[in-house]
């Protein structure tokens, strides 16, 4: 039985995969430099440039992560208004999702979100999930999450809990198991990809 | 130390700390988000070499008040959108691992909190006494509460 010792690399192991990542970097310091008004944080030196863009990544996650109704105590979610006819019962999918075009680069959310999870390009090894038939090998795995990584677009809600699951086997032995239902996958963000789903279906 | 030495270095422990205290990533984020944002603008006085022990401060007073919202309480450990396992050979170790884990995101909040600085974050009873404004005696007994509580959960466990 594992001991209490052992609890910090137990728990390094377990959460891997759960890291402070750019994105919610340029989400605090947007919502830091809203809440102090725009010109308290001398010590945060922005290019103008970035700074436009961290806010519109910034807003853009707020609106995803409100939509998918995981229950929002954070500042910023409070103040982004959002329908309750748009946001999914639950956890459940919404019957007819919504596309979320108010991301400025989804490419990037996505790739970042792909990255938080560990699951880097020329990393995986196998993908494997319910109904579908294994897919193995480096590069065939890399055509694939290409096909994701460009093909994909955000949506409202998030998948149920009882959804079926991908396993991404990395390079390091690690298995990455996320959320599929039909043509979505629930990474941070719930995507919608049919690419990427017809072609590991029919590969 | 600036904000992004501070971040780099210790962003992801708050993140993973209050996501073991409250058992759902969304929410951990809101509290990273909270406690950074608290540090830009407030620009606290750090004491050198205890910028981490203020951050986690800050981490397990913001999860405390979350906590007290009684919906919370129903999310557990292993919600998450994701799960991570290792290779097949070790999944019997990490079925016994989970089990730790969920016990000890299962402990009352006074508990986990010190079993979480203690044997997760590495600090002492006298830095968890500081940190929590209570007695060393407090930390001390809270975790020896803890381990046997712990103990009883996983059904006798002796290497507790």
């Amino acid at each position: 039985m594992s001991s209490l010792e052992q609890l910090k690399d137990i728990s390094e192991q377990a959460l891997y995969g759960l890291r402070a990542n750019d994105q919610l970097k340029e989400r605090i310091l947007s919502a830091a430099e809203k809440e102090s008004g725009g010109g308290k944080l001398i010590s945060v030196q922005f290019s103008r440039a970035p700074r436009a863009m961290a806010s519109l990544c910034a807003l853009a996650a707020v609106m995803v992560l409100a939509f998918l109704g995981l229950g929002s105590l954070g500042g910023d979610r409070r103040e982004t208004e959002v329908k309750p006819s748009t946001v999914a019962a639950g956890s459940r999918m919404a019957e007819s999702p919504v596309s979320f075009s108010a991301a400025p680069n989804e490419a990037d959310t996505l790739a970042s979100e792909l990255q938080s999870l560990g699951i880097a390009p020329g990393e995986v090894e196998r993908i494997s999930g319910s109904g579908i038939d294994e897919v193995r090998g480096a590069q065939a795995c890399k055509d694939l999450l290409s096909l994701l990584s460009s093909g994909a677009e955000a949506i409202v809600g998030s998948l149920p809990q009882d959804a079926e699951t991908l396993d991404f086997l990395l390079s390091d032995g690690r298995v990455v198991t996320v959320p599929f239902e039909e043509n979505r996958i629930q990474l941070v963000t719930c995507w919608s990809c049919p690419a990427f789903f017809d072609a590991l279906r029919n590969h | 130390m600036g904000f992004d030495e501070l971040y780099e270095r210790y962003a992801t422990d708050v993140l993973r700390v209050a996501y073991y205290y409250l058992g759902d990533r969304s929410q951990a984020e809101d509290v990273t988000q909270d406690v950074f944002v608290r540090l830009l603008v407030n620009q606290p006085a750090l004491e050198a070499g205890k910028e981490k022990a203020w951050l986690l401060k800050v981490t397990l007073n913001r999860c405390r008040d979350l906590w007290r919202g009684a919906w919370l309480k129903k999310v557990v450990l292993g919600h998450p959108a994701f799960e991570l396992f290792p290779a097949p050979d070790e999944i019997g170790k990490v079925a016994e691992n989970q089990a730790l884990m969920e016990a000890v995101h299962g402990l009352p909040a006074e508990f986990r909190e010190v079993v979480l600085l203690h044997y997760y974050q590495g600090f002492n009873v006298a830095e968890i006494a500081d940190m929590l404004d209570i007695a060393e005696g407090t930390v001390s007994s809270r975790l020896s509460r803890a381990r046997a509580r712990l103990k009883k959960e996983l059904k006798g466990d002796d290497s507790l």
